[in-house]
Formats: C-alpha cells, structure tokens, sequence
C-alpha cells in the first residue's frame, strides 16, 4: 500500500515538475510576447501552449489585462495652459 | 560632395526655434504627467518639464534629427528628476533596490506570485484604484511600468532611458508588475468585500 501510494505521489511529482519547467518557460515568454518584444516563432509557441493549458491561458489573461488597465485606465492630467508659454519665456531668458 | 549628416542644422535662432518647438512641443502632455507621477506635485511636476526642455534646447545640437524625441526626451527629464528631486523627495536608497533587483536576476526571476487577482476585477476598476496602486509602487518600479505600459516604450528604449542593460529591464519590470498585482489584488478584494456588503445588505 505504502509503495502504490509513493509511486501515484512520484507520478503527480513528476507531471507537475515536468509541467512546471513547460510553463515557466511560457510564464517567461508571455511578457515578451505582450510587451510587442517576442520573436514570430515565442508568439506562435505561446499561443499553442496556452490553448492546451488552463493555469497559463489565465494567467496571459491577468497579464494582458494588467496592462490594459495601466494603459486605458490611467487619467491624463490636463497640462496647465501656462506651462508652454512659460517654457518658451524660460528658453528666450536663459539661451540668448 | 554634400555631406550626409543627421545632426540638426538651422540657420538663425528662428529657425532653431522652430525646429525645436516641432520636434519636441507635443510632447509636453506625456512629459508633464510623467513629472506628475514621479513628484505627485503639479508644481515640481511643472518645473522638472521646464528644466527639461531647457536642457533639451541647451543640448539641441547634439539631438539627432528623426531619431527617437519621446525617448530623448524622457531620459533629460529622468535625470533631472534623479539630480534635482529625488534627495528631496526620500525615495528609498539605491542600495536596498539593487539587492532585490540581483535577487529576481537569479535563476528565481520567473516564478511568479500567484495570486487571486482575476480579469473581471480588474475591469471592474476605476481609474483612481488603478492609480493607487500604481502610486503605491517603489519609484523605479513605478517609472518602469509608466514607460513600458502606459507609453509603449521598447525595452532597447527603456534600456537607453534608464541606463541599465536590457536584461535589467526585463527583470525590473518582472518585479514591478508582481509588486503592482498585489497591490491591484488588494484593492480588488477590498471591493469585493463592498460588493459582498452590497449583496447582505
């Protein structure tokens, strides 16, 4: 019993250590691949590989969305309107 | 033969002006909240932009014509904001971010935090949350997701700006976006207990 039991542990063990070193290799390519900074083939790799497997398909998604959020949620300050004129003063004052 | 050089050529001061006002001027709305995230002062915000387009115009002859402005000009205003403002400001030092950074350059860099964070939250968010938590971030992880992620800078850019080699970059931004998820998780859990509060209710 005890030897049935090590050898389910030993074969889980192995499949998750197995699938851990598939996805870090992923988890370490998903940010190239969102940051626009990945090679055709990393892209066409990484989208195979998160169609087969559920945790990195997740976690693409909280990825993706973290900068969307950064990028579209994020309020713009308006410049103040005297910022330009006062640059221009600045530059005409200081390099005559 | 005529010489083939990128360097800005201009005739009169009128003419430099011109050229330095077209290459530079739109830039002032991504300047300007950048100051504002780096100081969270309209004020400093205000003078670390004017400072920069001064030494942009101090150093225009140096700027090559057509190459990257947004890049160019991102990097005088990171530098000024190190010299002029950073003292000021008491950021944490130098010191304690180079051990993390040496740390997350090890063989560790990609496992990654798992956390509950989950996509509909963080749609559910409004742009004040997102805000804090990117606030709450060291001021080197702050700027990093600013150039990446808000202004699409490339990590050869990034590189350039920051003065670090690319695979800083890389393991800078891996860390600042674990840092910024636990932060997002954070507001999104405390939301999620309004919601829960809402639903009792």
């Amino acid at each position: 019993m005890i030897d049935f039991i090590k050898e389910v542990v030993n074969k889980l063990v192995g499949k998750k250590a197995q699938q851990r070193y598939c996805c870090k290799d992923c988890l370490c390519k998903l940010n190239l691949v969102l940051d626009g900074e990945a090679s055709t083939a990393e892209i066409e790799h990484l989208q195979k590989h998160i169609h087969e497997c559920a945790p990195c398909f997740d976690h693409y998604n909280i990825e993706k969305s973290v900068k969307e959020v950064i990028k579209h949620k994020l309020e713009q300050r308006p410049v103040p309107a005297s910022l330009i004129e006062n640059i221009r003063g600045n530059i005409n004052k200081n390099c005559k | 033969m005529e010489e083939q050089n990128s360097k800005t050529t201009y005739k009169s001061k009128e003419e430099k002006d011109s050229l330095f006002e077209k290459e530079f001027m739109h830039l002032i709305g991504p300047l300007y909240n950048f100051g504002y995230r780096l100081t969270f002062d309209e004020d400093d915000a205000n003078d670390l932009v004017q400072e920069t387009y001064l030494k942009a115009y101090r150093f225009f002859d140096s700027y090559e014509k057509g190459t990257n402005a947004k890049a160019w000009m991102f990097r005088i205003l990171k530098n000024t904001f190190i010299n002029e403002y950073r003292r000021k400001t008491k950021e944490p030092n130098k010191v304690d971010y180079q051990e993390v950074e040496s740390y997350y350059n090890s063989d560790d860099v990609n496992e990654t935090i798992t956390s509950d964070l989950r996509v509909d939250s963080l749609n559910n968010m409004i742009g004040d949350e997102v805000a804090n938590a990117l606030n709450a971030l060291d001021v080197d992880f702050r700027t990093i997701i600013i150039l990446c992620d808000l202004e699409g800078f490339t990590y050869e850019e990034m590189a350039k700006i920051l003065d670090i080699p690319i695979g800083t970059v890389r393991s800078r931004l891996h860390r600042a976006r674990n840092v910024l998820k636990e932060k997002l998780n954070e507001y999104a859990q405390s939301m999620g207990y309004k919601d829960q509060r809402k639903k009792n209710d």
